[in-house]
């Protein structure tokens, strides 16, 4: 199990070393950041004043290796706005993300194990449809109409929840609806599907035969075994909601990394850009390698499985 | 021969009525999809021909028409108006048309460039294998948005054919994985070897014997991906990163209106319904689709 998860270290190492590489290189498509990032009519020499001071005017490889020197150092570039450290921009919009995408993520949770379960235990009921319509629902429901939607609902039409703040604990409740619910919706779908496996399973008919009652065996014996494969689903949700906070953030004015991220793309802010981008991959690649590790401690067919697979 | 004529003209009719027949036993659901695609692709085709006003033209006496009213000239809006007396419907018509564009081709080109891909590493195995896997673990692990918005961030906005192509690759890694996996498994069947060892040149083998095997799945995936890609369009429109003015997308009405939700409605809403009754109809139609091509799903 150790060479394993040393491999999968290997790979998210992989995946991090790609990231700063692609954004290194994406920097430079346009052949020049400097004229990407400043106005067109700026004067010819500033821009080369610049070039020379940021180490445009070296080769490409020596670049390469000294963007990495200064990462290693933190430096991740200043804001050309206010000439502030990139990462200090970056770092205090975090808490605000954090916030958001965790409670969106327990709300996926508590929203989409029950109804999967509920739907796999009535199954082919008018339950049972009603929670896959929901599920089908949610998952087309695209995340900023959704939002715009419970704004008209919420707050226009019945004035129940203030439409934009972040102050209070309410001020959660639409951002997360909207952030959550596709997510809640594939884990209804995956739960559904696996506790139906797992419910014809023989081990659920010999715990019957045992006479065990229906509750415990649905709660204590199946759920946790149908729960492992949804801890897969689990990693690609971290994704949606990183890529999902990015609109939700924008549609409740959430000062959080994702509308930074936005308006340092409209305003062609690079640094910040970059910071957040690798921000957000890195964070990505340790959710998913928890995940992988996690699943291999969970689950030791997977260790038997890969072993003699790979 | 006449037993040979019969089967040719037999072939291609047997295949409409099947076609017909299956569409004839889809759920009343799937048909209610179905319409509505067929409507959003014939406004989608016909937009400039039939808005009934110019989807530009502002009037600022008419502005912020309810749905049905009628302006200053007696002309009627049947959706309404928006915030600078431009007609909602014919705004509606119009940006179906610019989304329907960029999902059609963008939607085209991911499959294209992800297949070929894939078609690639399991040609040549080693290491070309080896760094397209890389790369499309490397994508797996990220968001696809925010890879499109580092490479707006740098080349700026407001590039149509860029933004198509960029939104369209969503999902290569996708396809790439599919074509890949399937054509390994498909290179060592008994029809590949005999048509190598006739004398078949690689590219004929791929391309005529192996592609049109494994398309089936590529198609299904495809099903998949095209709602995916509406919205990613619709989303980077509506953060003022995608389709820029005076070109106009759902996306794009839906964040204006997101500014007059207080007091009109139907410019967010109806957008935002269309978008969604899009998306919904093809993962409806999409999902059916796939149980009727996948012969192993149809217990489930």
């Amino acid at each position: 199990m150790g060479k394993m998860i040393l491999i999968k270290i290997l790979r998210a190492m992989t995946t991090l070393f790609l990231v700063v590489t692609f954004v290194f290189f994406v920097l430079r498509i346009t052949g020049d950041p400097v004229s990407a990032m400043m106005p067109d009519d700026t004067d010819p020499a500033i821009m080369d004043e610049l070039r020379k001071q940021w180490g445009l005017d070296r080769p490409l490889g020596i670049q390469y290796i000294e963007y990495w020197r200064n990462l290693a150092q933190g430096d991740f570039g200043i804001t050309y706005r206010d000439g502030r450290p990139a990462l200090d921009t970056v770092l205090e919009r975090i808490p605000a993300t954090l916030k958001l995408s965790v409670s969106s993520f327990l709300f996926v949770l508590i929203a989409g194990f029950p109804l999967g379960v509920l739907a796999a235990i009535n199954r082919g009921s008018s339950i049972d449809r009603l929670v896959m319509a929901l599920s089908v629902t949610g998952f087309s429901l695209p995340n900023f109409f959704l939002g715009i939607l419970l704004i008209l609902i919420l707050s226009v039409q019945f004035r129940l929840l203030p439409a934009f703040g972040s102050g209070h604990w309410y001020n959660l409740i639409m951002p997360v609806i909207t952030l959550g619910t596709a997510g809640a919706a594939v884990i209804a779908k995956f739960v559904r599907s696996s506790m139906l496996e797992v419910l014809n399973a023989p081990y659920i008919r010999a715990a019957r035969a045992r006479g065990a009652t229906e509750k415990s065996i649905i709660w204590t014996i199946a759920l946790p075994n149908a729960a492992i494969p949804v801890i897969t689903v689990i990693g690609f949700m971290v994704g949606t909601l990183i890529g999902g906070s990015i609109v939700t953030e924008t549609v409740f004015a959430w000062p959080g990394i994702g509308r930074l991220l936005i308006d340092a793309v409209t305003s062609r802010e690079l640094s910040v850009v970059q910071t957040v981008v690798m921000m957000i991959a890195a964070s990505m690649v340790i959710a998913n390698l928890t995940v992988d590790i996690l699943y291999l401690v969970i689950d030791p067919r997977q260790r038997f499985a890969s072993g003699s697979g790979e | 021969m006449s037993t040979l004529e019969n089967i040719e003209e037999f072939e291609p009719q047997s295949r409409t009525g099947a076609i017909l027949y299956t569409l004839l036993g889809a759920p009343t659901l799937v048909k209610i999809a179905l319409g509505w695609l067929l409507i959003v692709f014939f406004v989608a085709a016909t937009a400039q021909w039939i808005i009934p006003f110019d989807y530009q033209a502002t009037s600022l006496l008419s502005r912020l028409l309810p749905p049905g009213a009628t302006d200053l000239k007696g002309a009627l809006h049947i959706l309404g108006t928006d915030h600078l007396g431009r007609d909602v419907l014919s705004r509606v018509f119009v940006s179906i048309q610019i989304t329907m564009l960029v999902a059609v081709f963008g939607t085209f080109f991911g499959a294209f460039v992800g297949s070929a891909i894939g078609l690639v590493a399991a040609r040549f195995r080693g290491i070309v294998d080896d760094i397209i896997m890389v790369l499309v673990d490397f994508q797996a692990s990220l968001p696809f948005v925010i890879i499109a918005l580092s490479v707006i961030a740098v080349m700026g906005t407001g590039n149509m054919l860029l933004f198509i192509l960029l939104v369209g690759l969503q999902g290569w890694e996708r396809y790439a994985r599919i074509a890949r996996g399937l054509t390994l498994s498909a290179i060592n069947h008994g029809y590949a070897t005999s048509i190598r060892q006739l004398g078949a040149g690689t590219l004929r083998v791929y391309l005529r014997h192996i592609l049109p095997n494994i398309l089936a799945a590529l198609i299904v995936q495809v099903t998949i991906n095209f709602p995916e890609t509406v919205i990613l369009e619709a989303s980077m429109s509506f953060l003022g990163v995608g389709i820029q003015p005076p070109n106009t997308s759902l996306g794009n009405l839906l964040s204006y209106g997101r500014d007059y939700l207080l007091n009109a409605w139907w410019m967010a809403g109806i957008p935002g319904f269309t978008i969604f009754f899009t998306t919904l109809s093809m993962s409806t139609v999409g999902d059916w689709l796939r149980d009727e091509l996948d012969p192993t799903t149809m217990s489930a």
